[in-house]
């Protein structure tokens, strides 16, 4: 077992389909059914990507649609910010584009050149990102008992009024398509 | 309450800039965002999910109707 599977796993059983099945579960507790569903799919792919015997299946995919495919899915996402989607069905195009993206995509192994001071930020990087993931937790789980939401604002509230300016929405879909394009063309691999 | 609210998640983001800071200069003390995400992404399963959770933000924050009423 690779190093970096191995740190996102316990005893064999990969832990983003737990946090996805949790994540569903918040989504049905706001009423948000497409988005549970959406996570509960998410999750069933990640099981699927664990499986060594459908990996076969797609290596002459990635090699032929891998650069093809980035360019496709940035330029669409880059879309949101001149037409009216009318959301929802237009939207679910990419349910389909963001797991083939990932099958088709090309694979490799990096070596960490410095295994202490990576293992010191990645656990640096996972501390933050779990008492981010409790505090928007608890800020939910506090607005949905009918407390007034106010109080405890989440991250979607806190920005509310951002979105609903033009150049709000633009100044945050920037950083969106940037982190997007670092997903999707980063340099370290092949 | 709000502020204490708002302050927990200003000091997360402060936290992850100062870390970056330190990692851009002392490399070999903590290593740079960059290089964890790049070992880290090349697993697919850790892609998808990274990705996946990329993409819902976008759904989420950006895929209301345009231009907002």
């Amino acid at each position: 077992m690779s190093y970096d599977t191995a740190m996102l796993k316990i005893k064999g059983l990969t832990l983003w389909p737990v946090l996805l099945i949790f994540s569903a579960f918040m989504q049905l507790l706001r009423d948000a059914y497409v988005d549970g569903l959406i996570y509960l799919i998410a999750a069933i792919v990640c099981v699927l990507l664990e499986n060594k015997a459908i990996e076969s299946l797609f290596v002459r995919l990635r090699i032929i649609l891998a650069k093809p495919f980035h360019l496709v899915y940035i330029c669409a996402f880059s879309s949101l910010l001149f037409i009216d989607v009318h959301t929802r069905p237009a939207l679910f195009i990419f349910i389909l584009l963001t797991p083939a993206l990932i099958l088709v995509g090309p694979q490799k192994y990096i070596e960490t050149q410095n295994q202490k001071a990576f293992t010191r930020s990645k656990y640096i990087l996972l501390g933050l990102a779990i008492a981010l993931g409790l505090t928007e937790t608890g800020s939910f789980l506090i607005s949905v008992t009918g407390i007034n939401d106010r109080d405890f604002p989440t991250i979607s509230l806190i920005l509310d009024p951002t979105l609903h300016h033009d150049v709000g929405r633009a100044l945050l879909l920037i950083p969106f398509i940037y982190v997007g394009y670092f997903l999707l063309f980063s340099k370290e691999k092949n | 309450m709000e502020h204490i609210s708002i302050g927990i998640y200003a000091l997360i983001i402060a936290t992850a800039v100062g870390v970056s800071i330190l990692a851009k200069f002392r490399p070999q003390t903590i290593a740079p965002f960059s290089n964890v995400m790049n070992h880290v992404l090349s697993n697919k399963t850790n892609r998808f999910a990274l990705t996946f959770f990329w993409w819902w933000i976008g759904w989420h924050f950006v895929g209301s109707p345009w231009p907002v009423a």
